[in-house]
């Protein structure tokens, strides 16, 4: 059975992998203690860039509008949510994506090195995500979800 | 080497026996005929990825034995490089069914050449396949944005611009004038190409209220129910089925519009052909709105463009039969469905309308006077079993449009198919499937000769420029 997604979301959802996947690497260099260079601290950029984006589909609600990124950063809340599976309130959220925002920034700026600990709950939280995303692009390979093209008939919906 | 490396060991090289069958396969297929020049492309890609797929795997062993990562980490690093190989396998299956033995050769010319028109540096695949659907997805783009930084970059130079892979019933192939359906597909392509969605979504009146509403009622039978669902999840999946919704109908009425605006009339016909026939006129899903929704916003967008109260009385009827039914209100599953369909309202109808105006130049457009001119001169020359491939006085003829072609067909489908019906053999009208299938023969037969004649033309242009 021909699936029914998007090729494009497969590779959406390989090429968002990929980058997660590189941001956990990064963070596994720095919770070792090794100096990071541009290349990681362009990552952690863009760990930081995620988590904003986790915030803005969380707020989307409270001002629904559109926009070219809309999509993007409700994905992003979903998967930030699907990370967290202990967090149920909406306020624990903020505060614990604010919180992740924050070590990311402070290892992407390279000021200062925030304690293992947090780097580590960092890494978990990317490493959570990756997984998730891994799901997706396994369930896209399947034929599972997204499905996106033409349905002028539709066989199994 | 401890158990966890031995494992991650085993998974490159058994990735990378995979990778080289890929390079085995494309050896296999590569010295078939296809019907485009798009197949070879994929076939090239595919084998050179999958040398690069090996190479990159190789280098991996350096991280696996790093030190760095947990070994839940380093297998979830390499399933995601591993799961590049069924992409390259599904490239692989878009190819299957493109060879000029099983794809409608007539059509792909006239088509590539449409495409390359709309779409300059673009190339198709047109493939026949086994399931019942119409789809035509662009392959090169996302690819290149995938690969950009990586080794594999590389690769993707081997692929034009835009790689568009058709694919049609394999059993319906040379039922032509459904294919009218591929304009709502191009018309993807141009939604994502000309960025539609970046200057039409933030017009789109969202009502505040009503998502504002839907979150109250929500979470109060949440509150009710002896076990809620955690707020924040909540949260998550109302927001996501909304913005899901949204954005693809909206996407996927855009389509419609510009699928409207390339072929006219005929993209309506070949779409209620098939509504009609397959799907319940209110079944949507997150990324499909209800088949009442798209034919309301054809038929607004063919009344504002063409003179519909002037066409023939059966084409009157036809489209006045659809549009009472468009009018009725859509019965909606679900209160995500309400809130996008709330939000999808005339006003939006309107902006997708003038969004699909400014993502098409008015020569790429079908007109209404192209429309008359096609049933008035092109229609007669098929009920005289004539195929209009070419028209104007011998010897300074011209290729007729794939849009002409197919229209004209539709044209006598709908308003002369009787009068078609008595002129043929006893043979061929004995039935109305027999009729339709000689029907489509000359409308197949009229593109193949318009592709011929454009062929020609290129060919003396080439010739008087002193190419070869």
């Amino acid at each position: 059975m021909h699936s029914e997604h998007r090729f494009s979301d497969l590779t959406e959802s390989l090429k968002s992998g990929f980058l997660l996947d590189d941001i956990v690497l990064a963070l596994a260099r720095a919770g070792k203690g090794e100096t990071l260079d541009n290349s990681d601290r362009l990552l952690l950029e863009k760990a930081v860039s995620l988590l904003q984006s986790a915030e803005a589909g969380y707020h989307w609600l409270d001002k629904p509008e559109l926009t070219s990124e809309t999509n993007s950063s409700a994905t992003f809340f979903a998967r930030a949510v699907n990370a967290m599976p202990s967090v149920y309130a909406n306020e624990a959220f903020l505060e614990k994506v604010s919180e992740l925002k924050a070590i990311a920034e402070e290892l992407s700026s390279g000021r200062s090195v925030p304690a293992p600990d947090k780097i580590h709950q960092l890494q978990t939280f990317f490493y959570n995500t990756s997984q998730s995303e891994l799901e997706r692009t396994e369930g896209l390979l399947s034929g599972e979800g997204g499905a996106d093209i033409l349905k002028w008939t539709v066989m199994d919906e | 080497m401890d158990s966890y490396g031995r494992i991650a060991a085993l998974k490159i090289e058994t990735a990378q026996d995979r990778a080289h069958a890929l390079i085995e396969e494309v050896r296999r297929v590569e010295n078939k005929v296809y019907a485009s020049p798009g197949s070879s492309c994929v076939l090239t890609f595919v084998s050179d990825a999958a040398d690069r797929i090996a190479a990159l795997l190789e280098g991996q062993k350096a991280i696996t034995s790093a030190g760095l990562l947990t070994p839940s980490q380093i297998e979830t690093r390499l399933h995601r490089i591993t799961n590049l190989i069924p992409l390259l396998h599904q490239l692989l299956g878009f190819v299957e069914g493109s060879d000029v033995h099983r794809s409608p050769a007539q059509l792909i010319p006239t088509l590539r050449r449409y495409t390359q028109s709309i779409l300059p540096g673009s190339e198709i695949v047109v493939s026949s396949k086994s399931e019942l659907n119409y789809s035509i997805q662009d392959i090169a783009r996302p690819l290149a944005d995938l690969f950009k930084g990586t080794p594999l970059e590389a690769s993707c130079a081997l692929l034009p611009d835009l790689l568009f892979m058709m694919s049609i019933p394999g059993v319906e192939s040379g039922k032509v004038l459904i294919h009218g359906v591929l304009s709502h597909e191009l018309g993807h392509a141009i939604y994502n190409k000309k960025e539609v969605a970046k200057e039409l979504l933030p017009k789109i009146d969202f009502k505040e209220d009503l998502v504002k509403g839907l979150v109250k009622t929500m979470f109060e039978n949440q509150a009710k129910q002896g076990n809620p669902t955690p707020e924040v999840r909540l949260r998550k999946q109302v927001t996501q089925e909304i913005t899901t919704r949204v954005n693809s109908w909206i996407k996927e009425l855009c389509s419609d519009a510009i699928g409207i605006r390339l072929f006219g009339p005929a993209l309506f016909f070949a779409a209620a052909h098939l509504l009609v026939s397959f799907r319940p006129i209110d079944k949507c899903s997150d990324t499909h709105p209800p088949s009442r929704l798209r034919v309301k916003l054809m038929i607004r967008m063919l009344k504002q463009l063409y003179p519909v109260e002037k066409w023939r009385g059966e084409l009157q009827s036809f489209i006045k039969a659809w549009d009472e039914v468009s009018g009725d209100p859509v019965s909606t599953a679900n209160a995500y469905d309400q809130v996008a369909l709330e939000t999808i309202n005339e006003a939006a109808l309107d902006l997708i309308s003038d969004a699909s105006a400014s993502a098409t130049s008015l020569a790429q457009c079908y007109s209404s006077d192209q429309f008359s001119r096609d049933t008035r001169d092109l229609a007669p020359l098929l009920l005289h079993d004539i195929p209009p491939g070419e028209t104007g006085p011998y010897g300074h003829g011209a290729a007729v449009t794939l849009a002409s072609v197919i229209n004209a067909g539709w044209h006598v489908y709908l308003c002369d198919f009787e009068a078609f019906r008595k002129r043929l053999h006893s043979n061929d009208s004995a039935t109305r499937f027999t009729t339709a299938a000689k029907l489509h023969e000359l409308v197949l037969k009229a593109l193949e000769i318009s592709g011929i004649r454009v062929s020609w033309e290129e060919a003396r242009g080439d010739s008087k420029r002193g190419k070869n």
